[in-house]
């Protein structure tokens, strides 16, 4: 966005953008066997102490979605086929409502069924700005998802410090190392099987390497304060996000959709508009 | 600044906001996640020193199958969810949620309605029952053409190097791929 207070984010070009990412993002989880229609009607459900998802349980949505096949493959074509709509019709709301609802539905029905309640949420996030279709309030909006995503990686920051993780001596190598003892054994060469065992066996390099990680995510607390260093804070969080994906294997695709707010969006915009104007 | 600029401009937003945060704060004080209250506390505390972690390894005709082939998402299906029906088994077949659904909403709704809540929240002995068949039919759709007899089984496998499978296996259960 540009300087001016009364510059507004480009919504349509961003819209585009935003959903055809997430449209990856969705054909991803379709060749992964990642959609409600994949999943082959799972019985167990692990809605733990969270009250939404208690909620979401007590209406019997997710169970009764994926435990009947045609309702899960017509839920799996709805959301993606309102997601292209947003592509193609960006200035609507009604189908970008579906999406964000879609999506949010299908977190929680994948958690509840995978028992994991800390899944990939970078996909959730950035569509929501886009239920706002005014200029104004769209750009607020997006504002405000921003915010979000920078408290968040902060937060996490903050969590490292105030629980320790930070200052203990191996905290990082026993992460390594568990999160690795499944996957070592069928690792043994390659490129990123010496550098976990390196850092496994070298606790000192490894925690050094958390704290770095950990400094990335307060980094974002700059965030709060200016818009002018977004381009190097979404680098540093590209760069956190390769190395988890690297060092422990935690799913890179799912999350890259946060790193949407904290992109040039106007000058891209800007950028495109002159290649139209010049043909 | 923002808030105030939100204030001026979009006063219902701004209300929900401070809603929010109010929530946020609330919920991280308490230590429990609610969506969309996320905690990103993933990986804070330090981790517990241990020489061998157990881990669920799939078995066909006597050999490992490798599960790393597969994305995130499907391993997490296929094991972490072993992970929720080892947590119900070990627990005498009765899941752990079932204490808090009585802290929560015994005595507070009709008995017919507590019925029908219990039954949407915890996993039955039926569904129990049921997982190993669920857990083959997902097997065969992230492996196709992996057919056959497959044994699930918990292993230690060495915290230091190198790394090696401990040859005694526990099973959990057998299916039969088609």
């Amino acid at each position: 966005m540009t300087s001016t207070a009364a510059a507004y984010y480009p919504r349509s070009f961003m819209a585009r953008i935003i959903f055809m990412w997430l449209f990856v993002i969705l054909v991803y989880f379709f060749l992964h066997h990642g959609m409600v229609s994949q999943w082959e009607a799972p019985v167990l459900k692990s809605p733990l102490s969270d009250n939404s998802f208690w909620l979401l349980h007590i209406l019997n949505i997710p169970q009764w979605l994926s435990r009947h096949y045609w309702a899960a493959l017509g839920f799996d074509m709805l959301l993606t086929t309102a997601c292209l709509i947003c592509i193609f019709v960006p200035d609507q709301r009604w189908f970008t409502g579906i999406t964000v609802v879609g999506v949010w539905v299908l977190y929680m029905g994948y958690c509840t069924a995978a028992g994991k309640h800390y899944a990939q949420i970078g996909y959730l996030l950035p569509p929501l700005a886009f239920l706002a279709l005014s200029p104004k309030k769209f750009t607020l909006s997006w504002q405000l998802v921003r915010y979000w995503v920078c408290f968040l990686y902060v937060s996490a920051g903050l969590f490292k410090l105030y629980y320790g993780g930070f200052s203990a001596p191996d905290h990082m190598s026993r992460i390594l190392a568990a999160t690795n003892a499944d996957w070592l054994p069928y690792h043994a060469d390659g490129v990123q099987a010496p550098v976990i065992r390196y850092l496994i066996e070298h606790p000192g390099a490894a925690q050094w390497l958390f704290r770095l990680a950990t400094l990335a995510d307060l980094s974002l607390l700059l965030g709060f304060f200016t818009r002018r260093r977004d381009g190097w804070l979404a680098g540093i969080l590209v760069l956190f996000h390769t190395a988890n994906f690297f060092l422990l294997h935690i799913s890179f695709m799912e999350q890259s959709l946060i790193f949407a707010p904290l992109l040039p969006w106007a000058r891209w915009a800007a950028y495109f508009q002159s290649i139209k104007g010049n043909d | 600044m923002f808030l105030s600029k939100l204030y001026r401009e979009w006063r219902l937003m701004f209300w929900c906001v401070l809603l929010f945060a109010a929530g946020q704060c609330f919920f991280m004080y308490k230590g429990i996640e609610n969506v969309p209250f996320f905690l990103y506390h993933m990986y804070a505390k330090p981790h517990p020193s241990a020489d061998s972690v157990t881990i669920f390894a799939i078995v066909q005709d006597g050999k490992r199958v490798n599960p790393t082939r597969l994305s995130n998402r499907e391993q997490e299906l296929l094991f972490n969810s072993l992970g929720a029906y080892l947590a119900v088994r070990n627990n005498s077949n009765t899941d752990p949620i079932d204490a808090d659904i009585a802290n929560r909403l015994a005595g507070r709704v009709g008995a017919g309605v507590y019925q029908t809540l219990f039954s949407r929240l915890s996993n039955s002995g039926a569904a129990l029952d049921a997982y190993p068949a669920w857990w083959g039919r997902y097997f065969r759709a992230v492996f196709p053409g992996q057919q056959g007899a497959i044994a699930v089984v918990q292993t230690r496998v060495s915290l230091r190097p190198p790394f090696a499978l401990s040859g005694q296996d526990s099973l959990l259960f057998n299916v039969f791929v088609p």
